[in-house]
């Protein structure tokens, strides 16, 4: 007779969240998040170099799709990175105002103990800051990046063919980026 | 010389006088608008004379210079003048037209040292310049460059704040 065994979750639930929380690994939703944010933004230079650098779209296709193809792997790698630093820095600031509003919420509701309303008040307080680290390093690297391209291309590159320009401009910005996302601040 | 050949000459003038005063008179100007690809600053102004016998030749006198008028058709005189782009003043250049008894008087007195105000034109006009095109104050990768580092500045601030 064979017997059943009983399988008992490894992890809480809280656990589980702190694991989450810990983890560089982001959810499917925000990855695809990112890497379609960090295609546009690869994207975005091409129109610059093709309306003001008037380079030729043909000859260059090849490298348009390689440069933005690896710039788009790198700006969403760093992407990934500040999100992490900034969510854990994000979620202490934000602690005391969502378990404010949590306890407002449930004050009156006495079906509720207090483990859940912690509970509760810990997955609010991850979600809020999951998305503001998510929103705010996807502008802070977009920022980044196109101060990079701008001053690359148009100052310090200007004596570079456009095609140079353009693989070097794009590459070292993105690349740059990437390096300075994976600081410890 | 006769007396009748007096009154003959006396006549033929008055009747060349009469016909250069009874033309009328119209003045087209253009003047350069872009300083970007030339050096200098053109003033042309062209005349359109409608009477039966206008003038052989029109003579410009505009802020003390002499200038010849080209003849660019029937009835069709054109002066024109260059100017350095730093020296060409903005507003409006008095330009006094001469027929060649005008001119020759003109002369005269100029060459003489005095004034050139009882010398009446056959006609007067003005040729504005309201100034040329240098080029643009700030160019727009400049532009864009602060605008990007401005907002970059504020992005980075905010996750000094965030971090510290």
């Amino acid at each position: 007779m064979v017997k059943k065994e009983k399988f008992e979750p490894l992890f809480t639930k809280e656990e589980e969240q702190l694991l989450s929380d810990f983890s560089r690994n982001v959810s499917t939703k925000s990855s695809a998040l990112f890497y379609g944010s960090a295609f546009m933004v690869s994207a975005l230079p091409i129109w610059l170099y093709w309306r003001i650098h008037m380079i030729e779209m043909m000859p260059a296709l090849v490298w348009f799709i390689l440069v933005t193809l690896g710039s788009t792997y790198l700006i969403s790698f760093a992407y990934k990175n500040t999100k992490f630093i900034l969510k854990h820095k994000i979620a202490i600031k934000r602690e005391e105002a969502v378990t404010r509003e949590i306890t407002r919420k449930y004050a009156d509701d006495k079906k509720i103990s207090k483990k859940e309303k912690d509970e509760k008040a810990l997955f609010q307080k991850n979600d809020v800051a999951d998305y503001e680290a998510t929103a705010f390093s996807i502008f802070y690297n977009n920022a980044l990046f196109l101060v990079i391209v701008v001053l690359l291309s148009f100052y310090l590159l200007k004596g570079f063919s456009t095609t140079a320009n353009y693989i070097f401009s794009v590459g070292i910005a993105s690349g740059l980026i990437a390096l300075f996302s994976t600081g410890t601040q | 010389m006769t007396p009748t050949h007096c009154i003959l000459v006396a006549l033929s003038l008055c009747v060349i006088a009469s016909s250069a005063a009874g033309c009328k008179y119209a003045v087209d100007s253009y003047t350069t608008s872009d300083a970007m690809i030339v050096t200098e600053a053109a003033f042309i102004a062209q005349v359109n004379a409608e009477c039966e016998d206008s003038p052989s030749n029109l003579y410009a006198e505009v802020e003390g210079r002499l200038l010849v008028a080209a003849n660019a058709g029937p009835n069709k005189y054109q002066v024109s003048w260059l100017d350095d782009f730093k020296k060409a003043r903005r507003g409006d250049y008095y330009v006094k037209f001469y027929d060649e008894a005008g001119y020759g008087q003109l002369r005269k007195l100029l060459r003489d040292g005095e004034s050139t105000s009882s010398v009446t034109p056959v006609h007067s006009a003005y040729v504005r310049y309201p100034g040329a095109y240098k080029g643009v104050w700030v160019n727009s990768e400049f532009l864009a460059a602060i605008v990007s580092m401005v907002v970059l500045y504020f992005a980075y601030t905010f996750k000094s704040k965030i971090v510290s």
